[in-house]
């Protein structure tokens, strides 16, 4: 996903900007930014919410910085975006001005062919594929759903998962375990209700 | 021996579907995982589970990357000031809530000098007994209790200088008799004088003439309500609680009676008290005025003719009704806290309009 940066050189950039330097925490910002838009968008399944909750994100760590006692940056930047994710959910509950299927976007088809040698075709199934992940992401519990992209899609491990929600490393087990027999349920039922299906790669 | 190892392979069975995707991820301990292992090999339906669980995972990891739709840097030039700005703002809020405390603070003090002849408040079952046994005090105690002692002696009831019974607490009497000067912080003065001290009682009688002298010449023309006020206003001087009390006639006339009754019941031997002793019996008596004042005698009169009523001698004991006490240290607290409230928050407002510069 991102590059962290090396841990010393990260460790002089939360110092000075522990001193305010918002340079030095904007270097933190441009190692984390990608990682932490990726999992407010595949927790939310929107990008004008992940947009606000990556921003606040950074904002709020910036500001609460001071109580970051050393460790490791990533696990501690990921729960404040994690946090402002919930924060987001709750005002999306608090107003549902928007209709639930709105919130699966077709952000997946703007996607710029990466790969020039993939065929069309390829490219446009990837993309309903990837449409329809986000989609059976979303239909999923918002606990779940956080693990199963932190661990999933960004392979991270059951520790640095409980470290970031805060919760025991038994329910990230059930969490996961759960969300992932209810998205492979999800996917399936998909493939079957379209009448030329996806064609679900094979590992 | 068939149903023993068809339950074992329920249970393995069981455990293994719910630990297929934790044994996916590499995230069980060695035993555990050798035996979901074992369980696989001879198992079907769990074959297909994992599998269907492999694919699942994979599926979601070849998710492309969500490209940043744009930088998540903060602002450098805008940083500064938004962080003096938070400052200011952080300063406002409290200030906001410093504001309606302090007004609860000045309601709580207003509405109790004006519901406190009503008889919504509770008055204490033996209202402050004028005695001028103050001589104890230090000059400088007296003298910052002199708010509430020209308050006292403003109201025009001045009667309760003449009936101050010999065993009241000093409290009070000093607040009347303090001679009247301003001095700002009269609260934190006051407040140690809540419990009776003997000696006061002890050295009444210097005190006494002194201070009766003294009182008749305070007559501000506003009553004790303005002085309560004031009080409020001034927040920390809302102490000297007993200032205003002899405003209020029904106060003054309670005040007199228990006074008289005080002294019927309790001849203090240990004051001699020479002055206030001759006020005081002279106050049963029906007609004889007081040596002191036209004005001190006529409302002298008024609670001897309660007095010659049966009255039951509840109050013989010096002691203050609890709530009357709760009530005291409440306002007590509020007029002081409402003080410092104000002082921090002009000096909030100093500090911060001076970082805004």
């Amino acid at each position: 996903m991102s590059t962290p940066s090396p841990s010393g050189n990260e460790e002089a950039l939360v110092a000075a900007a522990k001193n305010g330097d918002v340079a030095a925490f904007n270097q933190l910002v441009l190692d984390y930014q990608q990682l932490a838009y990726s999992v407010a968008y595949r927790i939310l399944g929107s990008e004008d919410k992940a947009m606000d909750a990556t921003q606040d994100a950074f904002l709020r760590g910036f500001k609460a910085l001071h109580q970051f006692h050393g460790g490791a940056f990533k696990p501690w930047i990921l729960r404040i975006v994690t946090n402002c994710c919930y924060d987001q959910l709750r005002v999306a509950q608090r107003r549902p001005t928007t209709p639930i299927d709105d919130l699966v976007e077709d952000d997946e088809h703007s996607t710029i062919l990466e790969d020039p040698n993939e065929l069309p075709e390829d490219h446009a199934e990837r993309q309903d594929l990837a449409r329809a992940i986000q989609a059976g992401l979303n239909a999923l519990p918002e606990d779940q759903r956080v693990v199963l992209v932190m661990s999933d899609i960004h392979g991270m491990s059951y520790d640095q998962i409980a470290s970031v929600t805060s919760v025991s490393l038994g329910t990230v087990k059930s969490r996961l375990s759960r969300g992932r027999a209810k998205l492979r349920d999800y996917l399936l039922a998909q493939r079957e209700l379209l009448p030329h299906g996806y064609r679900l790669r094979n590992a | 021996m068939f149903e023993l190892r068809n339950l074992q392979h329920r249970l393995n069975h069981r455990f293994a579907a719910a630990n297929l995707s934790a044994f996916l991820d590499g995230e069980l301990s060695g035993r555990d995982r050798a035996r979901v292992q074992r369980h696989l090999q001879g198992c079907a339906t769990c074959q297909s589970e994992v599998e269907s669980l492999r694919e699942t995972v994979a599926q979601l990891r070849s998710l492309p990357l969500r490209p940043l739709p744009r930088s998540f840097v903060l602002p450098l030039a805008a940083q500064p000031e938004q962080r003096r700005y938070r400052r200011w703002h952080a300063a406002q809020g409290f200030m906001r809530s410093a504001t309606v405390a302090v007004t609860l603070m000045l309601v709580l003090l207003l509405s109790s000098d004006a519901l406190i002849g009503t008889g919504a408040v509770p008055l204490p079952d033996m209202m402050r007994p004028r005695q001028p046994a103050t001589s104890s005090e230090s000059p400088s105690e007296r003298t910052m209790l002199s708010q509430d002692a020209a308050a006292g002696q403003a109201a025009p009831e001045s009667e309760v200088e003449a009936t101050a019974p010999v065993s009241g607490e000093p409290e009070v009497a000093s607040l009347k008799a303090a001679p009247a000067e301003d001095e700002p912080s009269a609260s934190v003065a006051a407040a140690p004088q809540a419990e009776p001290t003997p000696m006061a009682q002890a050295e009444a009688p210097t005190g006494a003439g002194e201070l009766e002298g003294a009182a008749p010449s305070f007559s501000p023309p506003e009553g004790a309500y303005v002085t309560g006020e004031e009080r409020g206003g001034a927040g920390g001087m809302g102490g000297g609680a007993e200032g205003y009390g002899g405003g209020y006639g029904v106060a003054g006339e309670v005040e007199a009676e228990i006074a008289v009754e005080k002294m019927a019941a309790e001849p203090t031997p240990e004051t001699p008290a020479p002055t206030v002793a001759a006020l005081e019996e002279e106050t049963p008596q029906e007609d004889s005025a007081t040596p002191v004042e036209d004005d001190l005698a006529m409302r002298a009169a008024e609670p001897t003719q309660e007095a010659s009523e049966p009255a039951p001698l509840v109050e013989a004991s010096p002691t203050l009704s609890p709530m009357w006490i709760v009530w005291r240290v409440v306002r007590l607290a509020s007029g002081v806290l409402a003080g410092l409230l104000l002082v921090l928050v002009a000096g909030l407002l100093f500090t911060s309009q001076q970082a805004r510069l």
